[in-house]
């Protein structure tokens, strides 16, 4: 099975991604115009050192060396300081390009740049040249554009160091936000997990976000269909009860009534073997309704429901139908039973467990009936069952061994309307404490029973 | 006993009626609530057995409304409605007792004798006077250990008798156990079942309030 996709993961690795990819496209478009930026104020500073150092440079080789055309000899002016070095260097040619003075720096070959005035590049030089105003003598001031490039890529690191510290604090602040976004999903959620076959209200769909209104309605439409639905299933099974049981019974009241008056006639026997399809055929419908509404999902209550009252009617009931060598004894343990079953659901249930007991119980036990706060238990004597028929009592049309001509269907009703409740059936043989006997327990954790439609 | 049946379903009603009459019981069949309470308002009834579906209303009203005017008889429900919730309605609303379609006649014979003992404040269905014992349950009479040979009629005057020993039963009340509406009565219809009885139980078990009716020893 795949893990499912969390919503919050996504959403936190893509706008970081996003939030990164921003910031580094905002960086180079930032670092782009930075270039250009510093290109222009460092040519501004190339080009007024050049203005300002041509007359200085020229005054101080007159009174130095006369005139420019006089002097030959390549003339290095030292640095104050020997340790340190220059950021921009110059050199003063003649317009054949001799170097008549250069600083300390400065190579001591010409520049290869021809004498024009305005900005050349050559090699790691940017350089800028400007002549005297009658052309003897140019100057050509130069720097380095490793630093250019120094302090472009010390400005860039600055612009980008800050997402070191943006992925976490972003990803933290997208996971805080999408969780608070979230929490009306969660609400939600919970709202429509809530919903089951007792309780089908719609949702309150007019406190949801603008945002989660159409799933709101989407889900209450479903709601409404799904209760429609399940309310014809529930209809069906108690309608076709009465349809299906009335004329059965007055077919099997006048087939009694025949049988009497054939008294002593051959055709009588003919008669009672048709009674006994009818009542097989009672026994099968009554199951069959009964599977019929435990399908339909009426077995479980919105709340917990007391019990005690219902057991004592439908224990009563079964001792009045019980056959003459069969006893039914009820052990009330607790002052009351309290589970969240439909009161009908478990008329149904606890008739099947007792019928169960009639019918596969030994004649020379009684029927045991106990009944705790939240589970009851129905105990008949047996030989014992082995496990794997004991798994497959509750599957349906699964008939045990001890007695042939069972529907195969009370067990099963009595697991499907459990399930539906959040209990549990469970069966046992034999007996605890015993050597033998059946047990059919339901029981309900407390008081977290949970639905599993 | 006289018994009220109020059942829509021509099958069912029809077995029921006749099932009742030939255990010499009277029964007056009624198929609508109208004529159930218009039959309810005329005669007493010893025992009512209530369908709850009925064409012109719901049963458990019919029960509701004669229980208000404290009005006690026995009813039974006879319903296809096998839902706790609606049996425990029904207990609720006064009935003594529900059957579920479809059902054994003689369940049905079983639960309206348990019921009439219960109302006639012997929930044993064994009486025994003197040399005479009357099983409720089983429908038989002994005398003196042998088993009589009575009719369904004979049973019905007996058994009314023996339920309250040494207490005055009127001739209309022994006519009333005995014959439905519209059945033909002639007028020593009750003398003549009284002696057929005496001539299988002796003379002195049965003693004649001359014109008032009819009473069983109380020994």
């Amino acid at each position: 099975m795949t893990r499912a996709r969390s919503l919050t993961r996504w959403l936190i690795v893509s706008l970081t991604v996003g939030a990164v990819a921003l910031w580094l496209l905002a960086a180079s478009l930032a670092a782009n115009s930075l270039r250009v930026s510093l290109d222009v104020a460092f040519d501004g500073g190339l080009r007024e050192t050049a203005e300002r150092l041509l007359p200085l440079a020229l005054d101080g080789f007159r009174d130095e060396m006369g005139d420019p055309g006089e002097q030959r000899d390549a003339h290095e002016i030292p640095l104050y300081d020997d340790a340190a070095s220059e950021y921009i260097v110059y050199q003063m040619r003649l317009p054949d390009g001799e170097i008549l003075l250069r600083s300390h720096d400065a190579p001591a070959t010409p520049f290869d740049v021809p004498l024009q005035p305005g900005f050349a590049d050559s090699g790691p030089w940017r350089i800028y040249t400007i002549g005297s105003a009658g052309r003897d003598a140019f100057i050509q001031v130069a720097e380095a554009r490793v630093h250019r490039s120094q302090s472009l890529m010390g400005s860039i690191l600055a612009l980008i160091w800050p997402i070191a510290l943006l992925i976490p604090l972003s990803a933290l602040g997208i996971y805080l936000a999408v969780r608070a976004g979230l929490r009306p999903v969660r609400a939600l959620s919970s709202e429509i997990a809530a919903r089951h076959a007792a309780n089908l209200t719609p949702l309150a769909v007019s406190n949801l976000p603008v945002e989660l209104q159409p799933i709101g309605d989407a889900v209450d439409g479903l709601i409404s269909r799904v209760e429609t639905a399940l309310e014809a299933e529930r209809a069906f099974a108690s309608n076709s009860a009465h349809e299906l049981r009335t004329p059965l019974a007055g077919t099997l009241a006048q087939l009694q009534r025949l049988i009497v008056e054939l008294d002593g006639h051959p055709e009588q026997e003919r008669a009672r073997q048709v009674e006994l399809s009818l009542l097989r055929l009672r026994t099968l419908t009554d199951r069959l309704l009964q599977l019929a509404r435990a399908d339909a999902g009426m077995a479980r209550a919105s709340e917990p429901v007391e019990l005690l009252p219902a057991l004592r009617v439908v224990v009563d009931d079964a001792r009045r139908r019980l056959p003459a060598d069969r006893q039914i004894l009820l052990a009330e343990t607790s002052p009351s039973l309290l589970a969240p079953i439909d009161i009908d659901a478990f008329g149904i249930a606890m008739r099947n467990l007792i019928d169960n007991a009639i019918s596969h119980g030994t004649s020379d036990q009684p029927i045991r009936i106990e009944q705790y706060e939240h589970a009851i238990e129905v105990k008949n004597g047996s030989p014992v069952i082995s496990a794997e028929v004991l798994a497959g009592l509750t599957r349906r049309f699964e008939r045990g061994t001890s007695r042939p001509g069972g529907v195969g269907l009370g067990l099963s009703i009595v697991d499907t309307i459990m399930r539906q409740t959040g209990g549990e059936l469970t069966l046992t043989s034999p007996v605890l404490g015993s050597s033998d006997g059946f047990s059919a327990r339901m029981s309900w954790s407390w008081p977290t029973a949970k639905t599993n439609e | 006993m006289r018994i009220l049946l109020i059942e829509d379903d021509v099958a069912l009603g029809g077995a029921v009626r006749d099932h009742i009459a030939a255990g010499g019981h009277a029964i007056d069949w009624m198929t609508r609530l109208d004529d159930a309470f218009a039959a309810h308002s005329t005669v007493s009834y010893d025992l009512i057995l209530l369908d709850l579906n009925l064409p012109d209303g719901r049963g458990l009203d019919f029960l509701r409304s004669i229980r208000k005017e404290s009005d006690m008889t026995p009813v039974i429900i006879l319903t296809a409605m096998d839902q706790l919730s609606i049996r425990i309605d029904g207990l609720n609303a006064g009935a003594d007792d529900y059957l579920v379609k479809p059902f054994d006649l003689s369940e049905l014979t079983a639960r309206i004798g348990a019921v009439a003992r219960r109302y006639g404040g012997n929930p044993n269905p064994v009486i025994t006077i003197g040399p005479l014992q009357i099983d409720q349950a089983q429908r038989s009479a002994r005398l003196d250990g042998r088993v009589l040979d009575l009719t369904a009629r004979e049973w019905t005057v007996l058994e009314k008798l023996a339920q309250h020993p040494g207490v005055l039963v009127s001739k209309a009340q022994l006519e009333d156990a005995i014959f439905a509406f519209g059945a033909e009565v002639e007028s020593n219809a009750v003398e003549v079942y009284v002696s057929r009885l005496r001539k299988k139980i002796g003379n002195d078990l049965i003693q004649t309030v001359r014109g008032l009716g009819y009473r069983i020893a109380d020994e």
